[in-house]
C-alpha cells in the first residue's frame, strides 16, 4: 500500500491554557530563537475582555498557521520560502535576502527577522551547534526536524496542560476528531488562507475575540 | 486521551538511546559534522531542581565521538509518574543555568578586611576553604551553630540532614519553606489528614474530579506545579467545574468557570459559611455531608466535654506511658457508650471487637459524671453563626453565591478543594486551611479517585508504621517511641522530631534546646507571646545575636550558620533584619550555586553541583501516586570544583568527628541500612571516587530490589536496577490502582494523625491548647480569625480605605520559584518575563482606579506600608482590569538586588521588604498581606 503523506494539524484548546509559557521556553531552545532580542516563533498572548468584575483573562497561544493557501510563500521574491510535501512552510536561510515581504504578507504576524546581532549571539551560546549562521527571516516550522524523527513539536511535547495538541488528519484521533467535528476552528477564516492551526474556544471566548486580537496594536507591536 | 495524543507519532525517543540528527538540516557546518557520523544525541534522566515539585526530566546532550560535549535541551521524562513527560518554562530552562557565567564553581573566601555584603571574595582550593571554616568553627559549640536550608534541602536531602544535625548535636535547624511554603499554609490541612512529608505527599486526582475549588492557590496549579497542572488540564477537558476565589484574576482564575474576586484575606469567612451550609442544608431530605465517612473514619463521633477552663476536650483513657489507649463513642447498635482504639483507621469496631455504629448525635449523655456531646455536635454548634449572610458582608460575595457553591461542591462528587501553596498569608491562613480540609473530608473525602490522593511511597511508609502500631496495642505515644524517627509518616514524624530533638534540652550532652525553643521560653518567662510550635522556623535567630535569648539564665547566642541553598535575605521578611543577623555572626558558611543576595553575607562559599551535572542518590517519589523511585544522572562531567551536598556532609562529619552515618542507620531505616556496611561502603567509595553517592545508591537499590520481589515477585539484581534507573530515571514498584485498592487512607490504614482518623477535632491543636492556653489560632475544632488590616480592634467590614490606600495580595507566577537565584537569573525566564513586563515585573493596579489617581502604565511608584511606614518598596505600575479596585497585587520572588546576577538582578519588586516581621502564633507564618498600603507616584 502506498504510504499516505501526513496531513498534519495543530489544535490549541484555549480552555486549558494557563499561560505558563513552557511552550515559549521550549521553542526558544529547540529552535535557538533570539529570546535575547525578545523575538519568538510562538507566543502566548494575554487578553483582558470586559470590565471588572465581569472581566475574563484569556491566554491565546499562537504560532505559524502553516496556511494551505500561503501568503508568505507567494510574497517571497527569491524562493527562499518553500513548502515541504507535507505542506510545512520553511525558509532556506541562505537564499533569504531579508526583504521582509513575507513579514508584511503574513496576516498572523508569524515571521520576524533573525538579524546579524542575533546570529552572533546564537553562535556565542550554541557554538558549533548553532542553527542560525546567517541572517534571515525566521518562522515557526512546527519543529519539522522533530516531526521527521517521529517526535511532536517541542511546544506540544512540553505543554503542561495539553492545551497544544498535534495530529494527522489521516489518522483517527482526539485531535482529528476535534477538527472534523467542527469543535476546533481556524482563526480569521475569511482571509481564505486555510490555516492548519485550529482553536477550541468556549462560550465566553468566541473565536472572534482572539481573531480580532491579532489586528490590535499591542499585538502588532510585540512582533 | 493522553495516549491517543502521544501515540499518533510512533517511535518517540527512548531515554538513554541515541538518535542521529535528522538528514534535512540545511546548515553547512552541522551537515559536515554529521557526515563525519560521530555526533549523537543522548538523553540523560534527571529531576528538576528549579522548584520543589521535583518533576522528572531528561537532558539532551550532544556527544562527539562518545564524549558529552554540550547540553542542548531539556524535556519532560515520559516515564515519570508525576509530570508524565511535560515540563514548565522553568523546567525547560535549566541549561542556561548550568552555563550561567554568574554561577559559583570554585570555593570562595571573603577577603580579610572586607565587610559582609560587599562581595569581596578570592577563589580558594577546597582544602584552603575547608580549613578556613574548620579553624573558625573550633571555638563554636554545637548549640551555637545552626543549619539553615531552603526548599532544596527540604525536598531532596532533609532525611539525610536531620541525622547530621542529630549526630553533631546541633539542636537548631531552619527550613525556610516551613514559614513560606508549607507550614503556615498546610499545617491546617495536616492537623486533619496527618500528612506532612515534604513537597508533597498529596497530589490531587484532578483528572477525575467533577468540581474543583481553589482559594487563591495559583502556585499549586497554574503558577505552576507541572504535574498538578497536567492533571488539572485533563480535569478541565473531562468537564470539571472550576471555581477560583482570588482578589485578582490569576493564571488559575483564567481557567475558572466562575472567578470570585473575593475581598483579600476574608476566605476564612467564606469557608466557614460553606461548612455551615454543608452541615445544615439538606437536598431531598438528605444531608450534604457524608454520614458514613463521619461516623467511621473521622473523630466526629468521639465524645467530648468542656473542661473547667471552657476548653473542648476529648474523652479518653491514657496508659502508663501516656499513650491514649481508648476514645469514647456512643454506639447506636447497643445504645451504649463504647471504647475504640487509640490509634486506628476506623471506628467500626470497639476495643473489644464488637461491631459499632457510632452516633453523630446524642441526647443528654453523661459519662463518668461529665456531660458529653459528640465532636460533630460541637462542630454544628461552633459554626451556627457563620451563615452565608454573615460571610457575605465580610467577603464582598453575594449570599446566594456562597450558598450555591457550598451545595454544588457537596453534591458534585468527587470534588477537590485545592490544598494550596505559596500565596497570600494571614493570621487566619491555618484555620482557613483546616476548615477547608474538614469540608473536603466530610464531602468527597480523601485518598479516593477524583479527590486528594496520597503518594505511593507515603502509603507504604504508613503501612509499615501501621503494622508496628498493631503490634503495640493500636496506640501510640507522642513523641512516638520505639520506632525509627524518620520512618514515622506525616505529621507524627514532625511532632516526634520536634519534641525529641529540637524542643528537648535533654536530647544532647550540652543540654541546650534549639534557639527557637529557648526563644519561646524566654518570651513566656517575660510574659510575652511567641510562636508555640517553632518547628525549624526562624524565630529567635535574630534576637539571639542581639543577646536577647536566654537558656537557664544564660545568654544563648548563635555564632555560626551553614546556609544550604537558602536565600534568607530575599526569602525571609524584613531584609534589613537578616542582613544584621548575618553581619553579627562569627561565621557564615554558604553552600550554593548562585551568588544570591544572601551569599553576599558569607565568609566562605562552597560550590554545590547544579542538578543537571549531578549523579544523585535515589529518592522515593512522594508526588507519585505510584510506588516508585527516581534519580539524577549527570548529563555531563561537572565543569568546576563543585561538590554534592552529602559529600560535603561526609567531609564535615569526618572533620568534626561525628557519627553521621551511624545515626542515619539508627533513625532512618527506610533503606534498611546496615550500620557497619554503610560506613564501610561509603568510606571505600570516598577513597576511590571522592564521593559517597555510588555507595548509598547501591544500598538503596538493594532495598528496592527487595521491594520488587516482595510486592511483585520480580527478581532483579542491583546491577540490573542500576542500569534501568540510569536509563529511565525511574523504577516503578507498584501502580496507583493497586495501591488505592490495598493501602488508601483512612479506608485501609490510618492517616498519621495522633488518632489515625481524619481529625475534625485536632489532637495536635489540643496539645497546644492544653500546654499554652487557648488561642483561636489553634482552636482544636475551628475558629474565625478576621483579617487585621488595621490592627486587632477593627472588624474587616468596618475598614475604610483612603483614596490612595489599598489592600495587598501577592502570589506565585509560573516563571519563578520561591526566591531562587537560579531562576531569577535565568536568561530565558528573564526574557519571557520581560516580554510580559507589567504582568510579572509590575505592580497590578485596577485600571479605572489608577486613572483616578493619575497613575499610568509603567509609572514609577512607591508602595508604603500604612501600619509600618518604614517599610516601603519601589515598583512600576501595571494597569489591569483583572483586579479589585481596592487591592494591589505584587508577584512574588522578584526584586533580587545582587549585582552578581547579570540577567535578573534588580528586576521587579522585592515583596519581602514590605512585609513586617510579625509571625503568627502557631508555626510562625508571616502575616504577609495583613496591612494596607498607600501608593505614591515618584
Amino acid at each position: 500500500m502506498e504510504k499516505l503523506i501526513p496531513k498534519w494539524v495543530f489544535v490549541v484548546d484555549l480552555n486549558s491554557c494557563v499561560g505558563c509559557d513552557a511552550c515559549m521556553a521550549a521553542c526558544a531552545q529547540e529552535n535557538q530563537t533570539p529570546y535575547w532580542s525578545n523575538k519568538w516563533r510562538t507566543k502566548v498572548e494575554q487578553i483582558e475582555i470586559g470590565e471588572f468584575p465581569e472581566v475574563k483573562r484569556i491566554f491565546f497561544p499562537h504560532l505559524c498557521m502553516q496556511c494551505q493557501n500561503t501568503p508568505c510563500y507567494y510574497a517571497c521574491p527569491t524562493g527562499a520560502t518553500y513548502k515541504t510535501e507535507e505542506g510545512i512552510v520553511l525558509v532556506n536561510h541562505e537564499r533569504c535576502i531579508g526583504c521582509e515581504a513575507c513579514v508584511i504578507a503574513c496576516p498572523y504576524g508569524a515571521r520576524y527577522p533573525y538579524e546579524k546581532d542575533d546570529v552572533e549571539e546564537c553562535e556565542k551560546i550554541y557554538g558549533e551547534e548553532a542553527k542560525h549562521t546567517t541572517p534571515h527571516i525566521d518562522k515557526c516550522t512546527w519543529c519539522y526536524h522533530r516531526l521527521k524523527e517521529g517526535l511532536e513539536p517541542a511546544c506540544v511535547e512540553t505543554c503542561p496542560t495539553n492545551c497544544r495538541m498535534f495530529g494527522d488528519l489521516n489518522i483517527d484521533s482526539y485531535v482529528s476528531r476535534l477538527i472534523l467535528e467542527g469543535k476546533a476552528q481556524p482563526l480569521s477564516p475569511q482571509l481564505g488562507t486555510e490555516p492548519k492551526v485550529f482553536y477550541v474556544v468556549s462560550k465566553e471566548t468566541p473565536i472572534g475575540v482572539v481573531s480580532h486580537h491579532l489586528d490590535e496594536p499591542p499585538y502588532k507591536q510585540t512582533i | 486521551m493522553e495516549l491517543t495524543r502521544r501515540g499518533f507519532l510512533k517511535g518517540s525517543a527512548v531515554i538513554g538511546s541515541t538518535i542521529l540528527i535528522g538528514e534535512k538540516l540545511t546548515i553547512t557546518k552541522q551537515a559536515k559534522a554529521i557526515q563525519n557520523k560521530n555526533i549523537k544525541y543522548t538523553y540523560k534522566p534527571n529531576i528538576c531542581n528549579f522548584c520543589a515539585n521535583a518533576c522528572g526530566i531528561k537532558t539532551r546532550v550532544i556527544e562527539v565521538s562518545g564524549k558529552a560535549k554540550k547540553l542542548m535541551k531539556i524535556e519532560g521524562n515520559i516515564h515519570h509518574p508525576y509530570n508524565r513527560g511535560v515540563a514548565c518554562a522553568r523546567g525547560q530552562s535549566g541549561i542556561a543555568y548550568v552555563y550561567d557565567k554568574d554561577r559559583i564553581k570554585k570555593p570562595l573566601i571573603r577577603i580579610e578586611g572586607s565587610k559582609r555584603g560587599e562581595w569581596k571574595f578570592k577563589e580558594a582550593s577546597w582544602d584552603e576553604a575547608f580549613d578556613y571554616m574548620m579553624k573558625k568553627l573550633k571555638d563554636v559549640k554545637p548549640y551555637e551553630m545552626a543549619l539553615m536550608g531552603g526548599w532544596q534541602g527540604c525536598a531532596f536531602y532533609g532525611t539525610y540532614l536531620l541525622p547530621f544535625v542529630v549526630a553533631a548535636q546541633i539542636p537548631t535547624l531552619y527550613g525556610s519553606p516551613i514559614q513560606h511554603c508549607v507550614g503556615s499554609e498546610h499545617l491546617g490541612l495536616h492537623t486533619v489528614f496527618g500528612n506532612y512529608n515534604t513537597h508533597d505527599e498529596v497530589v490531587c486526582d484532578y483528572d477525575r474530579a467533577r468540581y474543583i475549588i481553589a482559594f487563591r492557590s495559583n502556585g499549586s496549579l497554574a503558577g505552576i506545579s507541572t504535574g498538578r497542572a497536567h492533571r488539572f488540564g485533563a480535569g478541565i477537558k473531562n468537564g470539571a467545574k472550576v471555581v477560583v476565589l482570588d482578589p485578582r484574576a490569576s493564571e488559575l482564575a483564567s481557567k475558572a468557570d466562575e472567578w470570585i474576586p473575593i475581598k483579600p484575606g476574608t476566605d476564612n469567612a467564606f469557608a466557614l459559611a460553606m461548612l455551615n451550609v454543608i452541615l445544615n442544608d439538606k437536598i431531598d431530605g438528605k444531608p450534604l455531608y457524608d454520614e458514613e465517612i463521619l461516623r467511621y473514619f473521622t473523630n466526629a463521633p468521639f465524645l467530648a466535654f468542656k473542661d473547667e477552663k471552657g476548653n473542648l476536650q476529648l474523652l479518653s483513657d491514657t496508659d502508663k506511658d501516656s499513650a491514649i489507649s481508648a476514645w469514647y463513642v456512643y454506639d447506636e447498635n447497643s445504645n451504649s457508650v463504647k471504647k475504640v482504639f487509640g490509634f486506628y483507621n476506623t471506628n467500626k469496631i470497639s476495643k473489644d471487637g464488637e461491631n459499632l455504629k457510632p452516633a453523630l448525635f446524642t441526647d443528654n449523655l453523661k459519662v463518668n459524671g461529665k456531660s458529653v456531646k459528640t465532636i460533630f455536635e460541637y462542630l454544628i454548634e461552633y459554626t451556627k453563626d457563620y451563615t452565608p449572610e454573615w460571610a457575605s458582608k465580610i467577603c464582598d460575595v453575594k449570599t446566594d453565591t456562597i450558598k450555591r457553591i457550598a451545595i454544588e461542591f457537596a453534591i458534585n462528587k468527587p470534588g477537590i478543594i485545592e490544598p494550596g501553596i505559596y500565596d497570600s498569608r494571614y493570621e487566619n491562613t491555618i484555620q482557613l486551611r483546616k476548615t477547608l480540609a474538614i469540608i473536603q473530608a466530610i464531602t468527597s473525602g480523601y485518598d479516593k479517585p477524583g479527590t486528594w490522593v496520597t503518594g505511593g511511597s507515603y502509603k507504604m511508609l504508613t503501612n509499615d508504621f501501621f503494622n508496628f502500631t498493631k503490634k503495640n496495642g493500636n496506640k501510640i505515644t507522642i513523641p512516638v517511641s520505639g520506632y525509627p524517627v524518620i520512618d514515622i509518616p506525616g505529621i507524627l514524624r514532625v511532632l516526634t522530631v520536634a519534641f525529641k530533638y529540637f524542643f528537648n534540652p535533654n536530647a544532647y550532652e550540652h543540654k541546650y534546646p534549639s534557639i527557637q525553643w529557648a526563644y519561646l521560653q524566654t518570651m513566656l518567662s517575660q510574659g510575652k507571646e511567641a510562636t508555640v510550635f517553632p518547628f525549624i522556623t526562624d524565630n529567635g535567630f535574630y534576637e539571639s545575636t542581639r543577646g536577647e535569648v536566654y537558656w537557664q539564665g544564660k545568654v544563648y547566642k548563635l555564632k555560626a550558620v551553614l546556609l544550604y541553598a537558602v536565600n534568607l535575605i530575599r526569602g525571609d521578611v524584613e531584609t534589613q533584619r537578616w542582613k544584621e543577623f548575618l553581619s553579627n555572626l562569627d561565621l557564615v558558611v554558604g553552600f550554593d550555586t548562585m551568588p544570591s543576595d544572601t551569599m553576599y553575607y558569607a565568609d566562605v562559599i562552597f560550590p554545590d553541583i547544579p542538578y543537571l551535572l549531578k549523579k544523585d542518590i535515589i529518592f522515593d517519589i512522594n508526588t507519585s501516586h505510584n510506588y516508585s523511585f527516581g534519580t539524577r544522572e549527570a548529563a555531563m562531567p561537572k565543569d568546576g570544583e563543585e561538590m554534592h551536598a552529602l559529600d560535603f556532609m561526609y567531609m564535615l562529619s569526618k572533620a568534626m568527628n561525628i557519627k553521621w552515618l551511624d545515626v542515619m542507620a539508627d533513625i532512618y531505616q527506610y533503606w534498611e541500612w546496615d550500620k557497619e556496611e554503610l560506613n564501610q561502603k561509603c568510606e571505600e567509595s570516598w577513597q576511590k571516587h571522592k564521593t559517597i553517592i555510588p555507595a548509598i545508591r547501591s544500598l538503596q537499590l538493594r532495598m528496592i530490589s527487595g521491594e520488587l520481589k516482595k510486592y511483585k515477585g520480580i527478581t532483579k539484581s542491583v546491577k540490573e536496577l542500576d542500569e534501568e534507573i540510569s536509563q529511565k530515571g525511574i523504577i516503578n514498584v507498584m501502580d496507583r490502582e493497586e495501591l488505592m485498592a490495598k493501602y488508601s487512607m483512612p479506608w485501609h490504614q490510618p492517616v498519621p494523625t495522633p488518632s489515625g482518623r481524619m481529625e475534625i477535632y485536632s489532637n495536635i491543636f489540643a496539645m497546644l491548647q492544653n500546654t499554652f492556653g487557648y488561642k483561636p489560632n489553634y482552636d482544636p475544632l475551628l475558629a474565625y480569625i478576621p483579617p487585621k488590616w488595621k490592627g486587632d480592634n477593627i472588624a474587616p467590614e468596618d475598614v475604610k480605605l483612603e483614596e490612595n490606600e489599598f489592600f495587598i495580595t501577592h502570589g506565585k507566577v509560573p516563571l519563578q520559584s520561591h526566591t531562587s537565584a537560579a531562576t531569577i537569573d535565568n536568561p530565558i525566564l528573564v526574557s519571557i518575563g520581560k516580554w510580559r513586563e507589567g504582568t510579572y515585573y509590575g505592580i497590578w493596579i485596577n485600571e479605572t482606579k489608577a486613572k483616578k489617581l493619575g497613575i499610568k502604565e509603567n509609572d514609577e511608584i512607591l508602595i508604603i506600608n500604612v501600619m509600618y511606614p518604614d517599610l516601603k518598596v519601589k515598583g512600576k505600575a501595571h494597569l489591569t482590569k483583572l483586579i479589585r479596585p481596592d487591592t494591589i497585587f505584587i508577584p512574588g520572588a522578584y526584586g533580587a538586588s545582587s549585582k552578581k546576577l547579570k540577567y535578573g538582578g534588580n528586576l521587579g519588586t522585592p515583596l519581602n521588604d514590605l512585609i513586617p516581621y510579625r509571625p503568627e502564633p502557631v508555626i510562625g507564618g508571616y502575616r504577609a498581606n495583613e496591612f494596607t498600603v498607600k501608593i505614591e507616584k515618584i
